[in-house]
C-alpha cells in the first residue's frame, strides 16, 4: 500500500507547466554559483553538506542524493545562500522527478513474510480451531467412557473382583509348588558336575587325565579345593546340608497347604456399629441386630440372602474370600441388596 | 454501539491533529478538510446558569480579547494538551459535524489524533475521551513527532534515524525515528505561543505598552525573525500605554523581535543539542549526512532553520507545507489503517 502525498506545491506545479527553456535546478544553481564566483567548498561548508552532496546536486544526480524531502530542502537552502528565489528551482526540480510514492512500513509487514503479524493470527486461530476440536473429541470419548462403566459397573466390579481372586489363588497354588520341591533336586547351590568331579578322583583317582580338558578344568580346580577329604565325607555332608535346609522350606508350604475357606462362605466383617438384616430364601431371620466394631458373622442359611446393611461404610463383606464392594450397592450409606453366593464361584 | 456502527458507515475516517493553536482534520480520501483556530467562544446565560457555545475556529479567534461580558473565547488546548476537557469535546464535536456537513446522520468516524510525546498517561486518556465524546467511534492515537515525519514525506520505516523538530503552538518535539518508532524524544513546552508571550513581555519592558495576543502574533507572523537576516523589517503597532493609560502607536522592527525571542528560542535549541546527545551513534551519523526537517507553525518563524543549522553545524530544512505535515501524516496512516497493522499507535 502506498500513496503520494499531496501538497499545494504540487498541485501548483501540475497546474502551471513551466516554459521550455527553464534549465535544470543542478545547473541552474551551478550558472548562479559561478556568477557569484563561489567554489563548491565553500558552498559545502555554508550549508553543512559534504562536497560530493553538492556536486550531485548540480550534477542533477538525484540517485544518488536521499529521499526528495532532503533534496527539496538542500535545493531551498542552496537557492537562498545564493540569493535567488528558490520556487522556480523547485518546480524544474518536481517536473524532472515526480513526487515518489511514499511507503509507510513495507519493510515491517510484508505480506508474505511468515512472521508478519496478519499470518502469525492465522496460525494462532488454526492451533485454536485444532485444540478446540480435540478438546471435544476427548470429552466425547470420556462421556461415553463414563456412560458404558455405569451400565456395566456391576458386572465390571465383579468380573475384576473374580480376577483379583482367580490371582491370589494362582499364587498360592505356585508357592506350594515351590515349597514343595521334588527330593532329587538339591537345594544346595553346589553346581552338579562339580560333585561329579569330586567323586570321580575319590573313585578312580588314576582316570583323573582322561575325561574332555574342560571337565578336566573344573575337576582340577574342585579338587585343589578340597584336596584331602575323602569321597565318602563330602557325602556325608552334602545329606547333612540337605536335611538341614529342607526343614524351613517345607515350613511355609505347610502354612499355604491349610484348608482353603468354602467358596461360597458369606462372611460380615464390622470395622464400625451397624444395623444389620440378612435373610435367607425362605425369609428365615439369618442375622438381625446391631453389630458392633471388630464382629464378625459368618451367614449360614439358604441362598440367596436379602441384605440391609445400615452402615454401609463401616461393613466389609467377603465371599468365599473375596471382597464385595458394597459401596456400589449403597444409597446413601445404607445398602439393599439381594445376593447369591453361588453365582461367585 | 449498533447504531454507531451504521453511523460510522456514513462517516469518514478522520486523522486530527488537535494543537494547541490550531486544530486540523484530514479526511480519508479527501485530504485536509478542515484548518481552524483551536478557539471556542461561550456565552455564559446568567450567573450559575447555562452555557453555550457562540462560535468556534476563526469566528472565535476574531472575538480573542474582544468579548463582552457574558462571552468568554477559551483556547481549550494548553502546552499540547487539554486545559479544559468539556469545552475540547465540544470544539471536536463541531469540527466533525463541520467535515460531515452533508451527512442527515450524526457521524461516527473512527479518529486517529495526534498527541505530543510528552504527555502523560492521563493527558492522553482525556483526549482519547474527548474524541470519544464527540462522537468518535474508535479513537486511535498517535506520537506527534511520527506523524509529522510521515508527513514531511521521510521514510520512517527505514533503518536509518530521521530527526524531526516539531514546533507547534503550545509544545516543540524533537525527535529521532527509526524503524517507525520514536528512539529519543524530547519535548518542550516552548512554542508559538511562547513566542507570543516573549514579544508581550518585550514590549511591555521597552515600550511601556501593553499589546494582546493576537497583536503579538501578527507581529511574529509579520517581522518576527530567529536568525539575523540581511534586511530588517519593520511594523507599525498599537496599545496602551502603561504609564498613560491610552493606546498610543510605535514601530517595532525585526531585530527587537530578535531580542525579544532569544529566550524561548534557546530553550528550543538546547533541546535539539541534548536530543543529539543522546542520540547512539549510529543514528547520530545518519542525522549528520542527511539532515534534520522542520515541521510545525514554529518552523515558519524566518530564520529558525538557520539558527539550528549554526547552532548544530547540520544541514536543517523546513518541511513542505509545515503546518499541515502533522495532520497529513496522520491521513497518511489513515489511508492505510484497514490494509497494515499499523505499529504506529502510540498507546494510552
Amino acid at each position: 500500500m502506498s500513496l503520494s502525498i499531496h501538497t499545494p506545491a504540487d498541485a501548483d506545479a501540475d497546474a502551471a507547466p513551466a516554459p521550455e527553456s527553464l534549465p535544470s535546478p543542478g545547473s541552474h544553481l551551478r550558472a548562479l554559483r559561478e556568477a557569484r564566483k563561489l567554489d563548491i567548498e565553500r558552498v559545502a561548508a555554508q550549508l553543512h553538506l559534504q562536497h560530493a552532496v553538492v556536486e550531485a546536486i548540480e550534477g542533477d544526480q538525484y540517485d544518488a542524493l536521499p529521499a526528495p524531502v532532503f533534496v527539496v530542502g538542500y535545493l531551498k537552502n542552496y537557492a537562498r545562500l545564493l540569493g535567488a528565489d528558490p520556487t522556480p528551482i523547485l518546480d524544474a526540480y518536481r517536473r524532472l522527478s515526480p513526487p515518489r510514492e511514499l511507503t509507510l512500513t513495507p519493510a515491517l509487514t510484508p505480506p508474505d513474510m511468515p512472521h508478519s503479524f496478519g499470518s502469525s493470527g492465522r496460525w494462532i486461530w488454526l492451533f485454536g480451531v485444532v485444540l478446540l476440536g480435540v478438546i471435544i473429541g476427548a470429552a466425547t470419548l470420556w462421556i461415553r467412557a463414563q456412560t458404558a462403566a455405569e451400565q456395566a459397573s456391576d458386572v465390571l466390579s465383579l468380573s475384576t473382583q473374580t480376577d483379583a481372586a482367580a490371582n491370589t489363588a494362582a499364587a498360592s497354588e505356585t508357592e506350594t509348588v515351590q515349597a514343595a520341591p521334588p527330593e532329587s533336586i538339591p537345594l544346595r547351590n553346589t553346581p552338579a558336575p562339580a560333585t561329579a568331579a569330586t567323586e570321580t578322583p575319590a573313585l578312580t583317582p588314576t582316570a583323573a587325565a582322561v575325561p574332555a580338558p574342560v571337565e578336566t578344568l573344573v575337576a582340577a580346580t574342585t579338587l585343589a579345593k578340597v584336596p584331602s577329604q575323602p569321597a565318602a565325607l563330602v557325602d556325608e555332608e552334602r545329606d547333612a546340608d540337605q536335611e538341614d535346609a529342607d526343614p524351613p522350606d517345607k515350613k511355609p508350604a505347610a502354612e499355604t497347604a491349610a484348608p482353603p475357606p468354602t467358596s461360597t462362605e458369606v462372611v460380615l466383617e464390622f470395622v464400625g456399629t451397624s444395623w444389620v438384616d440378612v435373610r435367607a430364601a425362605n425369609g428365615r431371620v439369618v442375622l438381625n441386630g446391631e453389630m458392633r466394631s471388630g464382629d464378625r458373622r459368618v451367614l449360614e442359611g439358604e441362598p440367596p440372602y436379602k441384605f440391609v446393611i445400615g452402615n454401609a461404610a463401616a461393613t466389609q463383606l467377603t465371599i468365599g474370600g473375596r471382597p464385595f464392594d458394597l459401596k456400589r450397592r449403597a444409597q446413601g450409606n445404607v445398602a439393599r441388596f439381594a445376593l447369591d453366593p453361588k453365582s461367585f464361584e | 454501539m449498533l447504531f454507531r456502527n451504521i453511523r460510522g458507515m456514513f462517516s469518514n475516517d478522520l486523522s486530527i491533529d488537535l494543537g494547541t493553536a490550531n486544530t486540523l482534520i484530514y479526511a480519508r480520501g479527501r485530504g485536509i478538510v478542515l484548518n481552524e483556530p483551536s478557539v471556542v467562544a461561550i456565552r455564559h446565560e446568567r450567573q450559575g446558569g447555562t452555557k453555550t457555545v457562540v462560535a468556534v475556529g476563526e469566528e472565535a479567534k476574531q472575538m480573542l480579547g474582544r468579548t463582552p461580558q457574558n462571552v468568554t473565547a477559551i483556547r481549550p488546548m494548553k502546552d499540547g494538551v487539554i486545559a479544559d476537557f468539556t469545552v475540547t469535546e465540544k470544539m471536536l464535536q463541531y469540527f466533525i459535524h463541520k467535515v460531515h456537513e452533508t451527512s442527515f446522520l450524526r457521524p461516527s468516524p473512527r479518529v486517529l489524533i495526534c498527541v505530543p510525546c510528552g504527555s502523560t498517561q492521563v493527558e492522553r486518556r482525556a483526549i482519547k475521551e474527548s474524541a470519544a465524546g464527540a462522537g468518535a467511534r474508535e479513537v486511535y492515537l498517535i506520537e506527534e513527532p511520527i506523524s509529522a515525519a510521515i508527513g514531511a514525506g521521510l521514510a520512517v520505516h527505514e533503518p536509518r534515524g530521521c530527526m524531526v523538530i516539531d514546533i507547534g503552538g503550545g509544545t516543540s518535539e524533537v525527535a529521532i525515528i527509526s524503524l517507525s518508532g520514536i528512539v529519543y524524544a524530547e519535548s518542550v513546552r516552548i512554542g508559538g505561543d511562547t513566542f507570543d508571550d516573549a514579544i508581550i513581555n518585550y514590549v511591555r519592558r521597552n515600550y511601556g505598552t501593553q499589546i494582546g495576543e493576537a497583536t503579538a502574533e501578527r507581529i511574529k507572523h509579520n517581522i518576527g525573525s530567529a536568525f539575523p537576516g540581511n534586511e530588517v523589517l519593520e511594523i507599525d503597532v498599537k496599545g496602551r500605554s502603561l504609564a498613560e493609560g491610552v493606546p498610543r502607536s510605535f514601530t517595532l522592527n525585526s531585530n527587537e523581535i530578535l531580542e525579544a525571542l532569544q529566550e524561548p528560542l534557546s530553550m528550543v535549541v538546547q533541546a535539539v543539542k541534548m536530543a543529539l546527545e543522546k542520540t547512539p551513534p549510529e543514528l547520530g551519523a545518519d542525522v549528520a549526512e542527511r539532515g534534520i526537517v522542520l515541521t510545525g507553525g514554529g518552523s515558519l518563524l524566518r530564520g529558525f532553520d538557520r539558527l539550528i543549522e549554526e547552532e548544530t553545524g547540520l544541514p536543517v530544512f523546513v518541511a513542505e507545507d509545515p503546518l499541515t505535515c502533522v495532520a497529513r501524516g496522520g491521513g497518511v496512516v489513515l489511508e492505510m489503517f484497514d490494509t497494515q497493522e499499523s505499529s504506529l499507535f502510540a498507546t494510552e
